[in-house]
């Protein structure tokens, strides 16, 4: 039986955040972390990584300071006027 | 809406009350201000069009993003159909990118280095949100399209391969190039900077 490389284990790693994985396959990962110190540092920032990405676009989007971007006034003209004829038209 | 106001009145106050928050939900996800603010037109018309729909379960705002998000996977549904010369050219790049880091055994050339905080530690602060957000910006647009949709968003493969016309072993691929090049450029450009500050 042919051992996963660390490229492999990544890719499979990454595949398996995606899509059910055998018991097989989760044997092979979690033997070649055992390990490898590389690879489970990778996996270990990679989830923090994609953790941190949803709370801050969120935080992002939270932020209501005047430095944080806004609707153009022209855009709220255009929004506020689409937004009043639908609600005319569905009174 | 409210009884008390007149339906037009109440219109003007959501456009008021949730526009930069709808348009700051939406850029931070499609990247484009035009885009943004067509989202957020096409949310709220929406919503003020089912407006006898909203049961007051959840807080309006809430129920203004659930709108927002679905107009945003048909806005990305309707991009996938453009397929950019650039983007190609930009994916192919990164598969090279993410070979570079291993030798031809598959071993790693350059190892991931120890960091000295986790990201979600340093998530509260602006600057480190910037430097994301730019990580994030470099990445080919279909690639950021599907880690926002996959890793922010928490859309099952499934309804993504089906609602953006891919193949699952290109979600897989695409989505493990976008998560190994963000690492990196967080690396790069967070961490390492970081520890050579305090050095």
């Amino acid at each position: 039986m042919k051992f996963p490389t660390c490229r492999n284990i990544v890719a499979s790693w990454s595949e398996s955040l995606d899509r059910p994985v055998s018991l097989g396959e989760r044997l092979l990962l979690w033997a070649h972390c055992l390990l490898c110190r590389p690879c489970r540092r990778y996996m270990a920032q990679t989830q923090a990584v994609r953790e941190s990405a949803g709370r801050a676009l969120h935080a992002d989007s939270e932020e209501a300071d005047s430095s944080a971007p806004q609707l153009s006034p022209e855009a709220r003209d255009r929004i506020r006027q689409a937004a009043e004829e639908a609600a005319r038209e569905t009174r | 809406m409210s009884d008390s106001l007149h339906p037009t009145v109440e219109a003007a106050r959501w456009v008021d009350e949730y526009g930069d928050y709808l348009f700051r939900f939406a850029l931070a996800r499609v990247r484009n201000r035009d885009a943004a603010e067509d989202l957020v037109q096409d949310t709220l018309v929406a919503a003020i069009r089912a407006r006898t729909h909203f049961e007051g379960a959840s807080a309006l705002r809430t129920w203004l993003v659930g709108i927002l998000k679905h107009k945003i996977l048909d806005y990305f549904r309707a991009q996938s159909r453009t397929v950019l010369a650039g983007d190609l050219t930009a994916i192919g790049d990164e598969d090279r990118t993410v070979e570079s880091f291993f030798d031809r055994a598959g071993r790693w050339r350059n190892p991931p280095g120890a960091w000295n905080a986790s990201p979600d530690r340093v998530v509260e602060q602006k600057e480190f949100r910037r430097v994301l957000d730019s990580c994030l910006s470099k990445l080919p647009e279909s690639m950021s399209r599907l880690f926002v949709l996959r890793d922010v968003e928490g859309v099952a493969s499934e309804t993504i391969c089906e609602t953006l016309g891919i193949s699952p072993a290109n979600l897989y691929t695409t989505l493990h190039r976008a998560r190994f090049r963000l690492r990196r450029c967080l690396e790069e450009n967070w961490f390492e900077k970081v520890a050579e500050v305090n050095r």
